[in-house]
């Protein structure tokens, strides 16, 4: 009797564990052995992952020169922490892939414009070379498009970018990768709960 | 006599509802003008000084005959122009100037986030929540038609 319990035990002990494991979501990365200096909105030093560790994350990427599809991306993280019930720890970030432009001012009055110049959110830039590799680390991909000079001598250019917003766990683990622009809040949220 | 007054009135609504000129642009249901080109629901994003911002509307044009856009200025922007974000595909999104600056007749070309828009830039004011900008488009149709959309963040 007391063999049968035990049998029965471990089995369902096992099974639990199984469950545990299927239902948890795998990583699709691990940030956690990285180390990356950015500048934020306020011209403070931010070390990504360090300083954001034991917090969820979600992350988008824009640049300010962008209305429509990174307003978009921008627009959507804001509205992750107007509808979820309780967002806890939870930071929100938007990385630039255009540092060239998109100063630690430029981002504070980009922020201010979507009034978001406050926690939990935060805006990131970093000189090009790190923010090259950054975007490289996160999968990233940009290309100049469209320039135009004009008289004065300053130059307008566009840049074609991966659309992505990245749910980054406690232990800067990357969850899941979405459409920056096109992925209901809703799912995010839902994901963004199970952390 | 008196009893044909209500289906007078009955054939007079039934007339008028048939011959309103309904679109469809997406989930959206719009009576087109009985002539020419009419702007709704326009409404601009967020920008900083110097910076970039879109405007985005329904343009209803109720003429028979296509009609082009022929020019697009603010006095809060040093330049503006018909742009389209267009996917370039794995995940990449792109942004260009609109080579088609045309909106046919008798129906509804829709200016919408992550599509066509009015791109302004050098912004020569900052763009916040709950300001408007004001827009003027000259059609070759249809002539000027100035809009005044209001600055906001979400959809």
């Amino acid at each position: 009797m007391f063999t049968g319990n035990r049998k029965l035990l471990v089995t369902l002990f096992s099974i639990t564990l199984f469950l545990i494991a299927a239902c948890s979501s795998p990583a699709l990365d691990d940030y956690s052995d990285v180390r990356f200096e950015l500048l934020n909105q306020d011209g403070e030093t931010v070390i990504f992952p360090d300083d954001f560790e034991g917090s969820p994350l979600v992350m988008g990427f824009i640049y300010t020169h962008c209305p429509d599809i990174c307003s978009f991306i921008t627009t959507n993280v804001k509205k992750v922490y107007q509808h979820i019930d309780d967002p806890g720890d939870t930071r929100f970030v938007l990385v630039t892939f255009d540092p060239e432009r998109d100063t630690p001012e430029v981002l504070r009055e980009y922020a201010r414009a979507f009034e978001m110049d406050r926690e939990p959110f935060h805006f990131l830039t970093g000189s090009t070379e790190v923010i090259d590799e950054f975007m490289k680390r996160v999968s990233v991909r940009t290309q100049e498009s469209y320039s135009r000079e004009f008289d004065d001598g300053n130059r307008m250019y566009f840049i074609n970018h991966s659309d992505k917003i990245l749910l980054i766990d406690q232990r800067s683990r990357l969850i899941f990768d979405y459409g920056g622009s096109m992925t209901p809040v809703d799912i995010i949220i839902e994901d963004l709960e199970k952390l | 006599m008196n009893k044909f007054i209500p289906l007078l009135f009955l054939a007079i609504i039934l007339t008028t509802a048939s011959c309103a000129q309904e679109e469809t642009a997406g989930e959206q249901e719009f009576v087109l003008p009985d002539d020419g080109i009419e702007i709704v629901d326009a409404w601009a994003r967020p920008g900083r000084v110097n910076g970039v911002s879109a405007i985005y509307m329904h343009v209803l044009n109720g003429s028979a005959d296509t009609d082009t856009l022929l020019a697009l200025s603010s006095p809060s922007a040093g330049l503006v122009e018909l742009h389209e974000t267009f996917d370039r595909g794995e995940g990449m999104m792109g942004m260009r100037e609109s080579e088609e600056p045309y909106f046919p007749g008798k129906s509804v070309v829709s200016m919408r986030p992550g599509g066509l828009h009015v791109m302004l830039m050098q912004l020569n004011e900052a763009l916040n929540e709950g300001q408007e900008v004001e827009l003027n488009l000259v059609f070759s149709g249809a002539g000027e038609i100035s809009v005044t959309a209001p600055v906001r963040s979400r959809d």
